[in-house]
């Protein structure tokens, strides 16, 4: 089981430009386009933020040995 | 942009089910003739999943009784299952009650992913923000908020659902304070409260209550704030938001 300080770090490694894109496809339930009208950011920005913060988040789990549940 | 190189980029909003569903069946037919999209897309669901079942398995004990219960309403649709957490079907809508507008795939998603969301808040301790002045007169907040909306140096924004539903304009001043015009939210039901959240961080945080029938609202926050949503509450509210948001934008 993951500690809840390392699911705040694990967030926390994100940019902040990173986080509110996945906060708001993720927590919010919106599409990337729907995050591109509500931060007013071009999609593609908004597609590309969303897969490198997607990226860094498996980084960080996989370098503290956590384990993946596919 | 090749349209190899257009998939490859939607990878991640795909792992995270943020594309619409013509592009999703695109993409997963891009997955069958692409084995390294394949694995990227595996590498991706998996934090995705490790994240959730992490969320689910670290909230008090009896608390996920109570999100499950809160989702009571929410309607599976048929060509998306949700095993993880086997919602119900979702009664007729009582009388007066109120509907968020449009509650497709992707919101009742939403819905889901909220819960998630809530876990994520009582994880890291999010605590309810600044208690919502609603003692002041609603003719006086309004001629505050005016002032505000007219002050060149606030940031205002408004914030907005589906096609058709609600619109909320949202002013922040300088220093923080800010008020809300919600005179577009219907009159929720007894024992509910519209509650105003700040998804600024790693997760929201309330920023106060708006009760069950808004009007002009005075409320507190960072005086950096971007990103506000209004969910509707069990009241007296929550601290970490159980539906998705009704309304949502930002202001600058």
């Amino acid at each position: 089981m993951i500690r809840s300080e390392k699911v705040t770090e694990v967030l926390g490694a994100l940019a902040a430009g990173e986080r509110e894109a996945i906060v708001l496809a993720y927590f919010g339930g919106h599409t990337y386009r729907e995050v591109a009208v509500v931060l007013d950011q071009p999609e593609g920005t908004i597609k590309s933020r969303i897969r490198s913060g997607s990226h860094k988040l498996a980084d960080v789990l996989e370098a503290a040995g956590l384990e993946a549940r596919p | 942009m090749s349209r190899e190189e257009h998939y490859d980029g939607l990878l991640g909003a795909h792992a995270l089910d943020a594309t619409d569903s013509v592009e999703r069946g695109a993409i997963e037919a891009y997955l069958d003739r692409s084995p390294d999209a394949r694995v990227e897309v595996s590498r991706l669901e998996a934090v995705v999943a490790t994240l959730a079942s992490t969320q689910a398995t670290d909230v008090p004990d009896g608390s996920w009784d109570r999100l499950l219960g809160r989702l009571r309403g929410a309607a599976p649709e048929a060509d998306e299952p949700v095993p993880a957490l086997r919602l119900p079907a979702r009664p007729e809508p009582q009388p007066g009650a109120v509907v968020p507008p449009g509650r497709s795939g992707r919101a009742r998603r939403g819905w889901v992913a909220a819960t998630l969301a809530m876990a994520a808040a009582m994880i890291v301790g999010v605590a309810l923000g600044a208690v919502v002045d609603r003692a002041r007169p609603t003719a006086d907040l309004a001629s505050l908020a005016r002032a505000a909306f007219d002050d060149p140096s606030s940031r205002q924004g408004s914030l907005s659902g589906d096609a058709g539903g609600p619109t909320v304009r949202v002013v922040v001043d300088p220093q923080g304070r800010g008020f809300v015009l919600a005179q577009d939210l219907a009159r929720l039901p007894e024992g509910r409260t519209y509650q105003l959240w700040s998804l600024d961080g790693a997760a929201p945080v309330s920023l106060g209550l708006l009760g069950a029938d808004p009007q002009v609202v005075a409320f507190t926050a960072s005086p950096g704030v971007t990103t506000l949503a209004i969910t509707d509450e069990p009241a007296p509210g929550a601290t970490a938001p159980g539906q998705a948001p009704l309304v949502l934008g930002r202001v600058s």
